[in-house]
C-alpha cells in the first residue's frame, strides 16, 4: 500500500517537474537564440600598422616591420580599411607607417588625421611593433619611435597619456590598440577589473601560481572600491604583448615574427572560440596568451617568459570580421 | 549612487534579520507549542539564466547563462506548529499558513558573450561566484490539482557580494547586487523535495547596471 503510493507520487512528481522543465527549457533557448544571433557588422574599420626595425639610435629589431604587414595584410582580408592618407607624400600609405617613416610626429600625425573624418560609429585599429621603453622610477611605459636617441631620454617616446591623449581626439570611441613591444602592459588600462597576471610574469613564479580566486579574495576590498569608482563607457581595448615590468620577444625562431604578433595572426583563424564566424580582441587575446604560455613560456624558461595583457571593461570590439572569401 | 547604496544596505539589513536574528526568537518559543516550527534544508539548485547588461554610452546587452547554487534555507513558523505528517490537516486559520524564511546560498554563473552589435561592439562573456543572504516570507501549503501536490510560495529578497571574472582572461572584479527570488516548493512528509524558483538579481557592476532573471530548479533535503 505504502508502496503504490510512494509510486503515485513519484509519478506526479515526474509529470510536473519534466513539464516545467520542458517549459524552461523552450523559453531559455528562445531568449539563448536571441541574445548569441550575430547581426552583420555594417560599420567601416580603418586599421594603422607600425612597425620599426630600423631604429636610427638604437639596436635594430628584425620583425617588427613584417609583423606590420602581416597585419595589415590579414586585416585587409577581413574587411578592414586602410588609415586615409593624408595626401600623396603622406609617410603612412596603405595603412603602414614603418621604420625610419615611424618618428613621434609621424605615428601622432597618422593617428589624428588618418583616422580624423572616419565616421562616429567606425572601429579604428592601432598596432605598434618595435621596442618598449620603462621608467622605472616614474612606473611609466612607453613606446620607442624610430628616431629615439641612444642616450634616455623618455621625452622623446610616446607615453600611454600621449597617446590616448591622441586617441581621445578621434571621432569614434571604437578604438583597438595593440602592442607588441617590452612593457606595454603600462598601455592597459584594467578599469573595473584587477588584473590576476602581475605586471612581471616572473613575479607570478610560474602559471600555476597565478589563481584567479586567490587574487580575488586576497583583493577583494580594493576590487570592491574599484568596480564602485568604474564608469564603464567606451575606452579604447587595448592588447598588450608583456605586462609593464616585463619583456616581450622579437624574435620567434622559424616563425618571422614578433611572439604575440606571430599567434595574433594565427587567431584570425584558429580564434574564434564560440564559432560565430568573428573573433573578438578577447577571444584573440585568449587564444594569444594561451599559446604563448604553452609554447613559448615553457620552451624558453621561466627566464625569458612573458604573457600579454588586456584592459578590463565588460566591452569588447570584434577584432577580425568573417574572411572576405568565406573562411 | 546614493539611492543604490541606500537600496542595498536595506536589502543587506533584512537579510541579516531574517537569517540571523529571526532563529533566536523562534527558539524562545514560551510553552512548547511550536514543536518541529523551525526547519532546515540544503538546497542545490541549477537555473538557466539571462543577464541584461547594461554600461554607460552602449545600447544594453542580453547574456545567456546558466547559474547554480548551494543553500541553506531556515523556515520558521511564529504562528503555530506547521510540520505535520498529515498534508490534509486543516488549518486554523490564514495566519498558520504563514512561515519566515531565510536563505544563506554560495552562487555560481557564466554567462555567454552578447550578440555582435551592428557597429561591432558586444559584451563579453564572464563568470562569477556570490554569497548571499536572503529573507522573507512563505505562505502555504495549497494543493495544487494540476500537479497533484502541495506547494509553498515563498518570497525573498537579499542582497549578495560577487567575484567575476572576464571568460579567458585574469580580470577580477567584485560588486554587489540586491535579490528577489519568488519559490515555489512541494510539500511532502519526506526529507526530499523540488522546488521551482524565479531568480532575480540586479547588479551595480562596472559603472554600470546587471539585471539577472532566470527559472530555475531545486532540490531539497531537510535537515531538521
Amino acid at each position: 500500500m505504502k508502496s503504490a503510493k510512494f509510486g503515485q507520487h513519484r509519478s506526479v512528481y515526474n509529470k510536473s517537474i519534466s513539464l516545467v522543465g520542458i517549459l524552461a527549457a523552450m523559453a531559455w533557448m528562445a531568449l539563448a537564440n536571441t541574445s548569441c544571433s550575430v547581426k552583420e557588422i555594417d560599420t567601416e574599420h580603418y586599421y594603422l600598422c607600425i612597425g620599426i626595425s630600423d631604429y636610427e639610435n638604437v639596436k635594430k629589431l628584425t620583425y617588427p616591420n613584417i609583423d606590420a604587414e602581416g597585419l595589415a595584410y590579414t586585416l585587409s582580408q577581413r574587411g578592414w580599411q586602410n588609415a586615409i592618407p593624408e595626401n600623396a607624400s603622406s609617410p603612412w600609405k596603405d595603412g603602414k607607417l614603418l621604420d625610419r617613416n615611424a618618428t613621434k610626429a609621424n605615428i601622432k600625425d597618422a593617428i589624428e588625421k588618418g583616422f580624423a573624418d572616419v565616421p562616429s560609429d567606425a572601429t579604428v585599429l592601432v598596432y605598434f611593433s618595435g621596442h618598449g621603453a620603462y621608467n622605472a622610477s616614474k612606473k611609466i611605459s612607453y613606446l620607442v619611435p624610430c628616431e629615439y636617441p641612444a642616450r634616455q631620454n623618455f621625452s622623446a617616446a610616446i607615453s600611454p597619456e600621449e597617446l590616448y591623449s591622441w586617441f581621445s581626439g578621434l571621432p569614434t570611441k571604437n578604438i583597438i590598440f595593440i602592442s607588441d613591444s617590452c612593457y606595454s602592459g603600462g598601455f592597459v588600462s584594467t578599469q573595473d577589473s584587477g588584473d590576476a597576471m602581475p605586471d612581471s610574469y616572473q613575479d607570478g613564479a610560474d602559471s600555476t601560481s597565478v589563481s584567479v580566486p586567490n587574487y580575488a579574495l586576497a583583493n577583494f576590498g580594493s576590487l570592491l572600491a574599484k568596480n564602485a569608482q568604474a564608469v564603464g563607457g567606451r575606452a579604447p581595448i587595448a592588447i598588450s604583448a608583456a605586462g609593464a615590468k616585463e619583456s616581450s620577444y622579437d624574435g620567434f625562431p622559424d616563425k618571422a615574427h614578433g611572439v604575440l604578433t606571430y599567434y595574433l595572426l594565427l587567431a584570425a583563424d584558429m580564434g574564434d572560440s564560440n564559432h560565430d564566424g568573428y573573433v573578438t580582441c578577447t577571444e584573440a587575446y585568449s587564444y594569444t596568451a594561451r599559446c604563448i604560455n604553452n609554447y613559448w613560456n615553457d620552451k624558453y624558461g621561466k627566464e625569458m617568459a612573458f604573457y600579454p595583457h588586456i584592459s578590463g571593461g565588460a566591452r569588447d570590439l570584434v577584432l577580425y570580421c568573417k574572411s572576405q572569401d568565406g573562411g | 549612487m546614493r539611492k543604490k547604496i541606500r537600496v542595498l544596505a536595506l536589502s543587506v539589513g533584512l537579510a541579516v534579520l531574517f537569517v540571523v536574528l529571526l532563529p533566536i526568537g523562534a527558539q524562545t518559543s514560551p510553552l512548547g507549542e511550536k514543536q518541529n516550527s523551525l526547519e532546515l534544508e540544503l538546497l542545490g539548485s541549477i537555473s538557466p539564466v539571462i543577464a541584461r547588461i547594461d554600461l554607460p554610452e552602449m545600447n544594453p546587452g542580453l547574456q545567456t547563462g546558466i547559474g547554480g547554487a548551494a543553500s541553506l534555507r531556515l523556515r520558521i513558523d511564529p504562528f503555530g506548529s506547521r510540520r505535520t505528517d498529515d498534508l490534509s490537516a486543516p488549518k486554523v486559520n490564514a495566519l498558520d499558513k504563514l512561515s519566515l524564511v531565510g536563505d544563506l546560498e554560495l552562487s555560481t554563473a557564466r554567462f555567454s558573450q552578447s550578440a555582435i552589435m551592428h557597429d561591432g561592439q558586444l559584451y563579453r562573456a564572464w563568470q562569477n561566484f556570490g554569497l548571499g543572504a536572503l529573507g522573507g516570507l512563505s505562505w502555504g501549503a495549497f494543493n495544487v490539482p494540476l500537479l497533484k501536490t502541495q506547494m509553498v510560495v515563498s518570497l525573498c529578497v537579499g542582497a549578495a557580494l560577487h567575484v567575476s571574472n572576464y571568460t579567458g582572461t585574469n580580470l577580477v572584479s567584485a560588486y554587489p547586487s540586491v535579490l528577489a527570488q519568488a519559490s515555489f516548493d512541494t510539500k511532502t512528509n519526506k526529507r526530499e523535495g523540488w522546488s521551482a524558483f524565479i531568480p532575480l538579481e540586479y547588479a551595480f557592476k562596472g559603472g554600470g547596471s546587471v539585471l539577472v532573471f532566470g527559472l530555475g530548479f531545486s532540490c531539497r533535503w531537510r535537515l531538521r
